[in-house]
């Protein structure tokens, strides 16, 4: 414990702790600000709520979108779909909505309409439907067609039985009718904003975790540090763990504060939005609140996964900036390759096993996202989970071997 | 107490650095004098566990350093030739550190700390950040780490290298006053280093062992070969092909004051008292 206590020091020296944490709050304190802050709302270029901006934009458009919240039964959707019809003017490319009170209240319900009427016309290969975008009574059938679309996307998304059979049984589980709050659309930028600002953490872990081993070495202290009793042996304990603390702590500070920030200033009640009306096509059965604390867990994981993974490297370099590059080429690889490659399945299999990947895992919560492992149907975000876990903790055996052995 | 190495030889891929080196060290100042390059760190590095013999063993009252393990650790002190420290630690911080992994417990450690600080004159210091120290306070600290388990077994790799004068005449001391009961192995390439503190010698050359014994013996073994004479400038680059020239002096009007080592002298010759230099170099060089 002795030995732990006198790393801890020397690794988070007060300045140095302080840098770290105070970085991260205040990432996380400007994030959320250019979240909330720079925020305008509007409904297919109407010019609504125009010159409304941050707070102000989220609550005038709240209090409307409201008037019709909670669940999204099918008589407000055929009421949406009237209202839209009937506050659109012209016709084909020439056609122009004309804003009014109801359709401010029953947007929600004509944006999901509108969505649901294009992923319909794609769905059977037609082009995109233009003015009037769909029929009269076209929201009295919202559920209907909602479960033809998720049929067909499990049908064509799935390769054998066994994973259809998932996608489905996941699919069964979702709540419906579905349910919106006003202030979702904002939530569902910081949601999304989630991996973005991870990516960003997972540097400032990296280069916290860098030197760990390799600055020992490149400063000649290794070599009276493997000349002394306890040694290298005595510190792997600590030296395995305070990245993985600091990461830790980087991470919640940083996270902590933007979810905070988020959480004081948005509506509550719009985290029981259900997914499927906020975030695009997915099987999950999720509502916004749920997935916004999967992706906060998850960016934990990948967090502590990439300060293991790191401090592995700097056992391995004898430079603090070789593994810093490293690790930073690995996080924007990852970074990269989870955002919007999932078409091709090598990319995909190299983003999962990405160390620290797990932290952008955004996209696998979107459509059908389930992958056939040895034959066993499994949701890709649990494989990927499992990939991950198995990252750090072969990390860390790595690490121990390493260091240990002369 | 005896630290004995039995032919001890390290291969680094197409180098030997350290070929077939047979050595018994018993308590005393041991000087392991020898150019750079000579295999000097590589053998210390092995003496104090950080590499491994390519073949031979090193052991420790009987028993091989590798078999001792922590044992073997918890008795020796050692200051690499580049002293490495946390750019962020005070004096005290550090010492604390090292202090701990040689499983020290605390309250022994703070004793221990508080006296090496004062007889190194550290006190004063022991709050600032090694980075911001002079040099020779870096390597009293490293000197001072390396003393911390007050070790059986002391090994300093070139402890005054980048030192001025008077810091390394101070560090000499140092040494001197902490040798006793204790085995001390001081690497340098600087002769005046170990000629007034060390009672044995090792000359190391290419990775062997040239000579070793005790110093007194070793320098009186070229007793009558060193000699001093004035020579005509222009003389120069043939003696300097015959006779090893340990030193040479511009005395003006072309000519020049040589001192070397030859069993048999030039006309005019002055025989002189050897010292440890001449040793040195008539080994290195090979007297002609």
């Amino acid at each position: 414990m002795d030995i732990f206590i006198s790393e801890l020091k020397r690794q988070m020296n007060v300045k140095r702790f302080i840098s770290y944490i105070l970085i991260s709050i205040i990432l996380g304190g400007l994030w959320a600000w250019f979240i909330i802050g720079g925020r305008t709302e509007g409904f297919m270029m109407t010019g609504c709520y125009k010159g409304l901006k941050g707070m102000e934009a989220i609550e005038a458009a709240a209090k409307d979108r409201n008037v019709y919240a909670g669940k999204m039964t099918t008589n407000n959707f055929q009421r949406g779909s009237e209202v839209l019809l009937d506050s659109a003017k012209g016709k084909g490319d020439e056609s122009e909505i004309i804003m009014n009170d109801e359709l401010l209240k029953l947007e929600v319900y004509a944006d999901t309409l509108v969505t649901q009427s294009f992923r319909l016309s794609r769905m059977s290969g037609e082009s995109y439907p233009k003015f009037p975008w769909f029929s009269r009574d076209f929201g009295s059938h919202f559920y209907e067609n909602e479960e033809l679309y998720y049929q067909n996307l499990i049908d064509t998304s799935t390769k054998n039985q066994a994973e259809k059979e998932l996608a489905l049984k996941t699919w069964n589980k979702v709540e419906k009718p579905y349910t919106y709050y006003g202030g979702f659309e904002v939530w569902r930028d910081g949601v999304e904003h989630i991996q973005m600002f991870g990516f960003v953490l997972l540097i400032i872990v990296s280069f916290f975790a860098s030197g760990i081993i390799a600055r020992d070495k490149e400063c000649g202290l290794d070599e009276i540090i493997s000349t002394t009793s306890e040694g290298r042996r005595g510190l792997l304990f600590a030296k395995l763990f305070i990245p993985v603390i600091m990461g830790f702590l980087i991470y919640t500070a940083g996270m902590g504060t933007y979810i905070a920030i988020l959480k004081h200033f948005l509506p509550a009640n719009a985290l029981e939005t259900s997914i499927q009306v906020c975030c695009g096509a997915t099987i999950l059965p999720y509502n916004l609140g749920e997935l916004m604390d999967k992706m906060v867990l998850f960016g934990l994981i990948g967090t502590l996964t990439i300060s293991a993974f790191t401090t592995f490297v700097s056992s391995k370099v004898n430079k603090t900036s070789t593994a810093m590059s490293i690790i930073v080429l690995i996080i924007i690889s990852g970074f990269l390759l989870s955002m919007g490659l999932d078409d091709s399945p090598i990319l995909k299999t190299m983003s999962l096993i990405m160390p620290g990947s797990l932290a952008f895992s955004g996209a696998e919560f979107g459509t059908v996202q389930v992958v056939s492992v040895f034959g066993k149907a499994m949701m890709s975000l649990k494989f990927h989970l499992f990939i991950s876990m198995l990252i750090f903790f072969i990390s860390l055996i790595m690490i121990s071997w390493n260091y240990v052995r002369r | 107490m005896e630290l004995k190495i039995d032919k001890v030889t390290k291969q680094f891929k197409d180098l030997k650095a350290v070929k077939d080196v047979d050595l018994n060290f018993t308590p005393g100042i041991w000087g392991l004098l020898g150019p750079n390059g000579a295999g000097k760190t590589t053998l210390m590095r092995m003496m104090v566990g950080n590499l491994r013999p390519s073949r031979g063993e090193i052991y420790f009252d009987g028993d091989t350093i590798h078999s001792l393990g922590g044992e073997y650790l918890e008795r020796i002190g050692y200051l690499p030739q580049h002293f490495g420290y946390d750019k962020n630690q005070s004096v005290e911080d550090f010492l604390h550190y090292i202090g701990s992994l040689k499983g020290i417990d605390k309250a022994t450690r703070h004793k221990r700390i508080a006296d090496l600080l004062e007889q190194f004159n550290l006190s004063d210091v022991k709050s600032k950040k090694i980075d911001k120290l002079s040099g020779g306070m870096k390597r009293r600290v490293g000197i001072c780490q390396a003393m911390l388990n007050n070790p059986d077994i002391l090994i300093v790799d070139e402890p005054t290298a980048g030192l001025d004068i008077e810091e390394r005449r101070n560090f000499r001391q140092y040494l001197t006053a902490i040798s006793k009961d204790k085995i001390v192995i001081l690497s340098t390439h600087i002769v005046s280093d170990v000629e007034f503190i060390a009672n044995y010698l090792i000359l190391m050359e290419d990775g062997a062992i040239i000579e070793s014994g005790e110093c007194n013996t070793l320098i009186n073994s070229i007793d009558g070969m060193i000699f001093e004479t004035v020579v005509e400038d222009e003389e120069m680059k043939i003696l300097e092909q015959k006779y090893c020239i340990v030193n040479f002096h511009n005395e003006g009007d072309g000519k020049v004051r040589i001192r070397y080592i030859s069993k048999l002298p030039l006309k005019n010759s002055k025989l002189m008292k050897p010292d440890l230099n001449d040793y040195y170099l008539s080994k290195v060089r090979g007297a002609k």
